[in-house]
């Protein structure tokens, strides 16, 4: 079980397994432009997935991940896109636990935070 | 002279598109009639493996047995769908069945999103994914060619629904059972269609009324006689299941008629299209004049560039049947047949001005021609709507869409026309979707069609069938002694020569005459 976020390749990903469900996405503010109209995204009951997003809207959406209990991992791409096809958390949790999970950097709250 | 030059010049034209669209009307009738036979025919004398029996199977029940269900992947293609996104995706989740996922394809530039992006969605159970796009690139065939890469990869069947559509429970048990009853043909089906049941608003307006006759002739006959008689038939982009696996290697164009394009593309791979008007889900109808000219002008472009585009290697391809490409000539300038009618019609108006006709030629052959091609497509969608067991409530439908094809007509053909013409394809206009409900389907019609063609089938006493009117069997005799005088007439005229119909009418005007006398 458990609630991640990984940053990869200009986009971010932010998923669960076990019983956890993923947080109401309505959560980012429009600002950060990232489940809204302009920006690609794309969303399953297990992941959620921002392509290109702005370092500085990546800076902002860490501080609210962290702030709802999701830690960072660093994991490969392409099992993060497979866990958004099918959803095979099995194949996810080995991934996990083949590169060990990231401390997440600290990261300090700006004056405009949310 | 020069007045007879005219005559006869407009004689000519007249009977020479006259008769082009008597082919069109012919087939109209022809499937009409088949229509007829086919819902009312005893097919317990058939044998089990006739073609008869799969065209008419219906399964209202489970014909996929639980655990054998293949991998579904529903994709509904979104633009701007605030009206109506809440309604499909219940739809999708109410659907029986247990390997499938729903996944919207969307392009929304609107408050679509903040629907799509809500946790209720996300039970898990069905699976139901969203990709949102940040451009419109490739309209429809874009969004959908962006769906097929985030498919399950398990999926052996792909789904596509609008997003005005209404999925009834049990449609993808019936689609699964088609596939099924089709694995033994000897050209391999890449595709059921079902019925698009435009339905949902049927008595919002006159318009909405014409519409929901134009379909019923469209699906309840036309495309049925198709599937009768082995011709090309279409994949009309909602509606309808594919093998995934053909889907991933032929892929989505970025055609503004998708669907057409796609259905030109797996006839030249040497797969087929497999039609049932029992597979139905209800639709809206679009509302004003407005949206149905746009909507018809982008099928009548995008349409003719397809055929333009594939024309030749259709006609030359091996793997193409003699039926198919028949259907192919026949479809190719479909979009032109009303210019071709009102066309026709000012011709002969013009000659009868002029009295001025070639010698073989009678005015009465000039005026069967004229009823016959006028009442084609009225009769169809009656004959429809009749089938449908709607004619009390839909009839009117039929007058509203005579007067609405005709004022479409010259922007269809436009359409056409640049499509024919043109270098690139236009751009998408989408057709908005209310969400207006006036009359709610779902399974409660289904169930009723299919009680009533089981009750035809078993042919009881009329007793038994308490609830259907008594009109409708003198209806049946009716449409098909219509249908029998409106191909025959011009035909023997032609054929023959001589009038027997100038003499009726020459009688007729004689008494009328007479009664205007006194």
């Amino acid at each position: 079980m458990g609630r991640h976020y990984s940053v990869a390749e200009g986009n971010l990903y932010i998923y669960t397994t076990g019983r956890d469900r993923l947080l109401d996405l309505g959560v980012f503010p429009k600002e950060l432009n990232l489940f809204e109209a302009d920006s690609a995204w794309r969303i399953s009951p297990w992941i959620a997935v921002v392509e290109d997003v702005l370092q500085r809207a990546i800076e902002m959406a860490q501080i609210i991940l962290q702030l709802n209990d999701y830690e960072r991992v660093s994991i490969p791409v392409p099992a993060l896109e497979h866990y958004f096809l099918d959803g095979d958390e099995y194949s996810l949790l080995e991934t996990i636990r083949e590169v060990g999970v990231e401390v997440a950097p600290v990261v300090n709250l700006p004056d405009d935070a949310p | 002279m020069h007045q007879y030059q005219i005559g006869l010049t407009a004689s000519y034209i007249a009977l020479t598109l006259g008769g082009f669209y008597f082919i069109y009307a012919i087939k109209y009738y022809i499937s009409s009639l088949i229509a007829l036979a086919l819902f009312s025919m005893d097919t317990s004398r058939l044998p089990p493996e006739h073609r008869i029996h799969r065209i008419l199977a219906q399964r209202d029940g489970a014909p996929v047995p639980i655990g054998d269900e293949p991998w579904v992947s529903i994709h509904l293609p979104f633009f701007n769908e605030l009206n109506v996104a809440r309604r499909i995706l219940e739809a999708c989740m109410d659907i029986n069945y247990t390997n499938f996922e729903v996944l919207v394809a969307d392009d929304s530039r609107d408050t679509t999103v903040e629907i799509l992006r809500e946790r209720g969605w996300q039970h898990g159970s069905p699976i139901i994914k969203f990709v949102h796009r940040k451009d419109r690139s490739g309209y429809k065939g874009g969004a959908l060619k962006e769906a097929m890469k985030f498919m399950h990869p398990l999926a052996e069947y792909i789904v596509v629904f609008d997003a005005d559509f209404v999925p009834p429970a049990n449609i993808l048990r019936q689609f699964i059972h088609q596939f099924r009853l089709h694995e033994k043909d000897v050209k391999p089906v890449a595709a059921v269609q079902g019925y698009q049941l435009h339905y949902l608003n049927r008595n919002e307006n006159w318009i909405t009324k014409g519409v929901r006759a134009e379909f019923s002739g469209s699906y309840m006959i036309e495309r049925l006689a198709e599937e009768v008689y082995g011709a090309m038939k279409m994949v009309s982009g909602s509606v309808f299941m594919f093998r995934a696996g053909l889907l991933r290697e032929l892929g989505w164009n970025h055609s503004i008629t998708e669907d057409w394009d796609l259905t030109l593309r797996l006839y030249l791979e040497g797969f087929k299209v497999v039609y049932t008007p029992l597979i139905q889900a209800p639709a809206e109808i679009p509302t004003t004049v407005r949206r149905i000219i746009r909507q018809r002008m982008r099928w009548a472009e995008g349409h003719t560039y397809a055929v333009r585009k594939y024309f030749l290697s259709v006609i030359r391809s091996g793997r193409i049947t003699l039926a198919e490409k028949l259907e192919f000539l026949y479809f190719a300038p479909y979009y032109l047949q009303s210019c071709v009618f009102i066309i026709g019609c000012m011709a002969w108006t013009v000659a009868q001005y002029y009295k001025r006709h070639p010698v073989f030629w009678t005015p009465t052959l000039g005026w069967s021609l004229v009823l016959s091609n006028f009442c084609a497509i009225p009769v169809m969608g009656l004959t429809g709507v009749f089938l449908e067991g709607d004619l009390a409530e839909d009839y009117s439908g039929v007058f509203s869409f005579i007067a609405l094809s005709y004022f479409i007509m010259p922007y269809q053909a436009y359409a056409a026309l640049k499509g024919l013409l043109e270098a690139e394809e236009g751009y998408w206009v989408r057709t908005l979707k209310t969400g207006h409900v006036t009359d709610y389907f779902l399974g409660v019609k289904l169930r009723g069609l299919i009680e009533w063609i089981n009750r035809l089938r078993t042919k009881r006493d009329l007793d038994l069938v308490d609830d259907l009117p008594i009109i409708r069997l003198p209806v049946r005799r009716l449409l098909f002694f219509c249908i029998v005088f409106l191909v025959c007439w011009p035909l023997l005229e032609f054929v023959c020569g001589v009038s027997t119909g100038e003499c009726l009418v020459y009688n007729l005007g004689y008494v009328l005459r007479g009664v205007v006398n006194g």
